[in-house]
């Protein structure tokens, strides 16, 4: 997606970056020229490399005094007509809470990446996890429907971040990156391409929170465009005056904020099959777990076992239809998470055969030989 | 080379395990390979046993942590200890004398005394850690030795720049010996 | 409200949301009063605020860029905003439960990086809006709807707190003081880098009521006698005196 092609923040051409250098330079790419954040394993270098190439740029970098601070730093960089971006792990991600729960309410668009680590609390600090996938979808209080990209490589902390802000941009929304360590800390070869597509931000006339149709993203203004603006996370009207005594009001902007999610699921939600055609067990996977059902699934077909597997990108909107009718084929389903079956759940919930779960939640990566022990017993 | 080489780097924090292991990725990348490199984190880097993980690829990697070693470079008799189970039949391992005293396994062993040369050379076992990789530069054949150069060149800290190019160029000559003498 | 201010409001506004001998209203004329003075275009303008009464005063009444944000926030939304765009005239209205006690930490950091934001604080020493609990601020003794046997703990001294971290401008006046109020803060807009002006204002409503001061003319009368111009302070006041005037930046 994204209407305009940009040169991307380096030359075109191969480079070996960490997931969070790539973090970084996608975000560069993207148009990124804010970021506040606050240090935390396993996300610093995100921070650090933003520190260093923002003023090259002549983008602004900030150290906030907590996370709470940075999200709300972003949040204002935002309605000041930037690209703005944060990132952190578990324990902050927590912090910023109520701050993504206002970008969403006020049709903020901002990024926010999350290297997930193992926890809860602080748990294994510098260990990976995959447990704040729920939080994602329901960490601020009220509803509201997020997006969330799941990277399953180097390329992809570059590519998914950039998509993050286009998405941001689209939809006038927070987008979060779910990014996890085994990807952040990883180095790998990447390339970045001579031109990348970015999408901008619409600053159009029109009432800045509410639009005719019920599923719309409005335009959005910005501080300094001489437009009065008037943003509050209280119940609003469409231009932003305070009715939290109107039943309707606030029904319609909660409803239009899911729906210019849910109606645009299409433009959002992508995945992607390996080995599905003909295959009688199927895993579902995400993130750095797709990298060992991907090697699992390589080694079973070799071995002349059907199996395939798909690779979910985008989390939430949760892709259920696709879930649905790949499983519709499929003799048996499996999942492998590093948390405690958090999407194993949702996928459940449209699962159309038997479904076999395995979570482990020690702070290490499922390796493809349990991915294999597992497939083969299943069909044994 | 084959389509796939799984490295490990292997030793004791501080030995510089992690930034030899990311300089032969660099390394890599300029010889046109995919390169997919892991590395111990926090803590453990800096102390304990530390290790590295570079795979080395004529395709995409698609699982980027080693699974069983085709080369072991290591620099501790704790590591060749851990490591030496998840090597491959008839793989390479590239030990330190002066660290490792190896037993007799099915692998192909090249003895590079770097950290002895180090000492003798630059009064501190620090390059040790680049001797080892010029080692595996002439012995393995994988990479060239310019790309090695280039991306010491790059990417190794600016002011040991010089000593770990001198490290390199040490290390390819113990090979050298090496070979004559196998 | 004056008719000559009525282009500083937004045309929808009919009426201010205080209760009756609040001290928000009269903050609100004298804020607008003084960027009168200095004849700023409120287009270049932007108002940022948290949650709580004093939140209120420039959302949605102000006619310029509002930004009514989290509690506490005000600060850390308003940095954002203006390192991303300096252009902007930024200044953050809050009370003394949103910036001193949920939000001090944003309010002390801000201050210690100094950035360019000019901070007012209404400070009616309770929690007004949630319904009279005690704040950071509540003086010792005072009673509360949390400290219904006296508050047994100590108040900030905001403007040594700000003078501590660091703030270029450092000022308190009571809104019974219009004239030095209104200088103040002009001052305060003026000077490049971080300003803070504490308003004293009272709460009849919450304070005034649970601390046996009922009518809301005896509630101005009593600020009115807790005030000392700091000229005048001899360093022996109680702590239930207020000591006004300029401490940093005069």
């Amino acid at each position: 997606m994204g209407d305009r092609r940009v040169k991307p923040s380096l030359p075109e051409g191969r480079y070996f970056f960490s997931g969070n250098e790539a973090v970084a330079e996608g975000a560069l790419s993207a148009g990124c020229r804010f970021y506040g954040g606050y240090p935390i394993t396993p996300s610093s270098e995100i921070m650090e490399r933003m520190a260093a190439r923002l003023p090259e740029f002549d983008g602004v970098f900030i150290q906030m005094e907590d996370e709470i601070a940075s999200i709300a730093s972003v949040i204002g960089a935002s309605w000041a007509g930037a690209k703005a971006m944060t990132a952190t792990s578990g324990p902050g991600f927590s912090l910023m809470q109520e701050g993504i729960g206002y970008a969403a309410f006020t049709e903020a668009p901002c990024v926010v990446v999350d290297i997930q680590r193992a926890g809860p609390s602080t748990g294994q600090a510098t260990k990976v996890g995959s447990g704040d996938l729920m939080q994602a979808k329901w960490g601020s209080h009220g509803d509201y429907l997020p997006i969330a990209l799941s990277p399953w490589s180097v390329q992809e902390m570059f590519d998914l971040t950039i998509r993050a802000f286009n998405l941001a941009e689209r939809f006038r929304t927070p987008v979060f990156l779910m990014g996890e360590e085994a990807t952040a800390h990883l180095r790998e070869s990447i390339r970045v391409p001579g031109e990348i597509a970015v999408s901008e931000r619409n600053r159009g006339e029109g009432p800045p929170f509410g639009t005719d149709e019920p599923d719309g993203v409005p335009p959005m203004p910005v501080f300094g465009d001489g437009r009065k603006l008037l943003v509050t996370g209280s119940t609003h009207d469409q231009e932003g005056f305070r009715k939290t005594d109107d039943p309707e009001t606030h029904r319609r902007l909660v409803e239009r904020l899911h729906k210019k999610i849910l109606n645009h699921q299409d433009e959002i939600i992508q995945t992607e099959a390996y080995h599905l055609k003909g295959a009688e067990v199927g895993i579902i996977a995400y993130g750095f777990t797709a990298r060992s059902a991907l090697f699992a699934v390589q080694r079973l077909r070799k071995a002349g076992v059907a199996a395939g597997l798909l690779r979910l990108q985008t989390l939430w909107p949760f892709p259920y239809d696709v879930v649905e009718s790949l499983t519709r084929s499929l003799k048996h389903c499996l999942t492998f998470e590093m948390n405690m079956g958090q999407i194993s759940g949702e996928i459940q919930k449209v699962c159309r055969c038997p479904l076999h779960v395995t979570t482990q939640v020690n702070g290490t990566i499922i390796s493809p030989a349990t991915m294999e022990t597992k497939v083969r017993e299943v069909l044994s | 080379m084959r389509e796939i080489t799984q490295i490990r780097l292997a030793g004791f924090g501080g030995q510089g395990i992690v930034l030899a292991g990311m300089l032969l990725g660099f390394a890599g990348v300029r010889e046109g390979l995919e390169v997919a490199n892991a590395n111990s984190y926090g803590a453990q880097a800096r102390g304990s046993a530390c290790k590295a993980e570079v795979i080395l690829g004529r395709k995409s990697i698609v699982f980027p942590h080693v699974l069983t070693s085709d080369i072991l470079i290591v620099l501790s008799q704790e590591a060749y200890k851990l490591f030496l189970p998840d090597m491959a039949d008839g793989g390479t391992i590239l030990f330190d004398p002066y660290h490792v005293t190896p037993g007799k396994t099915p692998h192909t062993f090249h003895g590079i005394p770097a950290t002895q040369t180090a000492l003798k050379t630059f009064r501190t076992p620090q390059p040790a850690n680049i001797v080892m990789l010029g080692a595996f530069t002439e012995l393995t054949g994988i990479i060239s030795e310019a790309n090695m150069t280039a991306a010491i060149r790059e990417n190794a800290p600016p002011r040991f720049v010089d000593a770990n190019l001198k490290a390199l160029a040490l290390g390819i000559d113990l090979a050298k010996k090496t070979k004559g003498a196998s | 409200m004056t008719r000559a201010l009525r282009g500083y409001i937004r045309p929808e506004i009919e009426h201010t949301p205080f209760c009756p001998g609040c001290g928000h209203g009269s903050l609100m004329g004298t804020i607008l009063r003084a960027i009168d003075d200095l004849n700023w275009d409120m287009d270049e303008m932007l108002f940022v605020s948290g949650i709580g009464c004093a939140g209120w005063i420039p959302s949605p009444h102000f006619n310029a860029d509002t930004l009514h944000t989290l509690h506490g926030r005000a600060i850390a939304f308003a940095t954002g905003a203006k390192l991303f765009n300096p252009a902007l005239k930024v200044m953050v209205i809050g009370g003394d439960g949103d910036l001193t006690s949920i939000g001090g930490n944003h309010l002390i950091h801000a201050a210690r990086r100094d950035i360019d934001l000019t901070v007012v604080c209404a400070n009616n020493m309770i929690y007004g809006m949630t319904g009279g609990q005690a704040a950071s601020t509540t003086p010792l003794g005072c009673t509360s709807a949390t400290t219904p046997a006296g508050n047994p703990y100590r108040p900030f001294d905001l403007c040594k707190l700000l003078e501590g971290a660091g703030a270029r401008y450092v000022a308190r006046f009571a809104v019974t003081q219009p004239v030095e109020l209104r200088e103040s803060i002009k001052k305060a807009l003026t000077i490049e880098g971080f300003t803070f002006v504490e308003a004293v204002s009272p709460c009849p409503t919450q304070f005034g009521r649970r601390n046996k001061i009922d009518q809301a003319a005896d509630m101005i009368r009593t600020l009115q006698a807790h005030c000392v111009p700091r000229e005048r302070a001899t360093g022996k006041e109680g702590p239930d005196m207020i000591i006004t005037g300029e401490f940093v930046g005069a």
